[in-house]
């Protein structure tokens, strides 16, 4: 064991070292900040940016849908067509035989409300019932049929358009 | 004798300095040889030095060096009144040195960042921490450098005999180191260094009898009994057969010292151990 020496105790005071400390804290903190002001910053033009991206593409989209509106001047006005999808399917249902019934169903919203629908019918009979239902309604016209499969009952696609006013 | 290490010590104590040289033998064991014994009168305080007693501890350091300093600094041993101690435990992140100057600033009257404090590594994964205030430390630096000692290194007498005892195997064990004008008690316990208390000497018919109290006391803070009681330096033979008289084990265990000091024992002297 080497004998513990007083001759070389320094004295205790701390004031170099705590202003070293101090000068080290003080410039860590403004490398911090500067280092925070420089993220802040790039976050900032990132974002200004994506703004300016953004404000590019609704430019484009408004430019394309003023376009549209122009071409669409003479289409039927979309109040026109704002006739729930789910009154169509309930009317078209309401005319089903007992022995036909719905496979698929789609309402298209375009210049007409037009809805393609695929039904089942038990026998030919049954199917021409369903079509003479569809014909004698007021609201729906252009029924044309669009594929016809005939195995043990019918299988028939059939496209047709609503329209809101009686007939 | 083979000695794998040398030391030329200068122990500095209230009422002599005592010069001599220390030798750790290559198959163990402590020599020491050369004593010179200077009588010199210093206040038994831990205050600086007056300027009168840094020049009569000069005078007596020039002295006792004369006949035993040949080139090179000799080792300066502090009494430990001069100091106040403390046993610490070794804690993770904690500076012992420091932690020393704030336990022991009242016991010197001197906050912890006037105190100098050193630590050495005591059985039992402990640290043994002595402080002092610098105003003495620089007194006493003082009479080194006009006694022509400037440099050399300072520590204390009682890092020399911790360095020199052996742990104790006894389960319970107390040590009294006697300086000139102040004991220094090591209580051990389970051969782990616990406790170690300063009290003044009062020489005088009683003065057995108040050791002998010091002593039970130390072991009844290790838990029983002393079950060893070893002594060292000036007046530990007189003193030791006083304590044997009223029915303490002494001497178990003590440094295995070859002694050549003009028919001094080896038990009297605390500064061998300053060779380790």
């Amino acid at each position: 064991m080497r004998l513990p020496d007083f001759s070389s105790a320094p004295r205790a005071d701390r004031t170099p070292a705590l202003a070293v400390l101090g000068a080290a804290l003080v410039l860590g903190l403004a490398a911090a900040d500067a280092w925070l002001a420089r993220t802040l910053e790039t976050q900032a033009e990132a974002a200004v940016a994506a703004l300016n991206a953004d404000l590019a593409t609704q430019r484009a989209r408004t430019d394309r849908l003023s376009a549209a509106a122009r071409r669409g001047a003479d289409a039927p006005a979309l109040g026109a067509l704002a006739v729930p999808a789910a009154r169509v399917l309930e009317h078209v249902a309401s005319r089903l035989p007992g022995d036909v019934r719905l496979t698929d169903f789609h309402v298209v919203y375009r210049d007409a409300v037009r809805v393609r629908l695929t039904a089942e019918a038990r026998t030919p009979e049954a199917w021409d019932r369903f079509l003479a239902a569809l014909a004698a309604s007021p609201h729906l016209r252009e029924l044309r049929p669009d594929g016809e499969r005939r195995d043990d009952g019918m299988r028939v696609a059939l496209n047709l358009v609503w329209q809101e006013a009686e007939r | 004798m083979i000695a794998l290490r040398r030391a030329t010590v200068l122990a500095v104590d209230a009422a002599s300095v005592v010069g001599g040289r220390a030798a750790r033998y290559l198959w163990g064991g402590l020599g020491a040889a050369d004593a010179v014994h200077v009588r010199c009168a210093l206040p038994a305080s831990s205050e600086p030095l007056s300027a009168g007693d840094q020049e009569a501890l000069a005078a007596a350091l020039r002295e006792a060096a004369a006949p035993i300093v040949r080139g090179g600094r000799p080792v300066v041993l502090l009494p430990a009144h001069v100091g106040a101690s403390l046993v610490l435990g070794r804690e993770r992140g904690v500076d012992p040195a420091e932690h020393a100057r704030f336990r022991l600033a009242a016991s010197l009257d001197a906050p912890p960042g006037e105190l100098a404090s050193r630590v050495a590594p005591a059985p039992g994964g402990r640290w043994l921490a002595v402080a002092m205030r610098r105003d003495t430390l620089a007194s006493y630096q003082a009479a080194l450098a006009t006694a022509g000692l400037a440099g050399a290194p300072v520590s204390f007498a009682l890092f020399a005999a911790l360095a020199a005892l052996p742990a104790p195997s006894a389960p319970r064990c107390v040590d009294l180191l006697l300086g000139d004008a102040a004991g220094t008690l090591l209580g051990w316990s389970a051969g782990a260094l616990a406790s170690v208390r300063c009290r003044l000497r009062d020489g005088g018919p009683e003065e057995s009898a108040r050791w002998h109290e010091e002593i039970r006391r130390t072991a009844t803070l290790l838990g029983g009994e002393p079950g060893a009681v070893r002594l060292l330096g000036p007046g530990a033979v007189r003193l030791g057969a006083a304590l044997a008289a009223r029915g303490l084990d002494l001497g178990v265990g003590l440094p295995r010292l070859r002694a050549d000091t003009a028919g001094v024992a080896g038990e009297e002297m605390l500064w061998p151990g300053a060779v380790a």
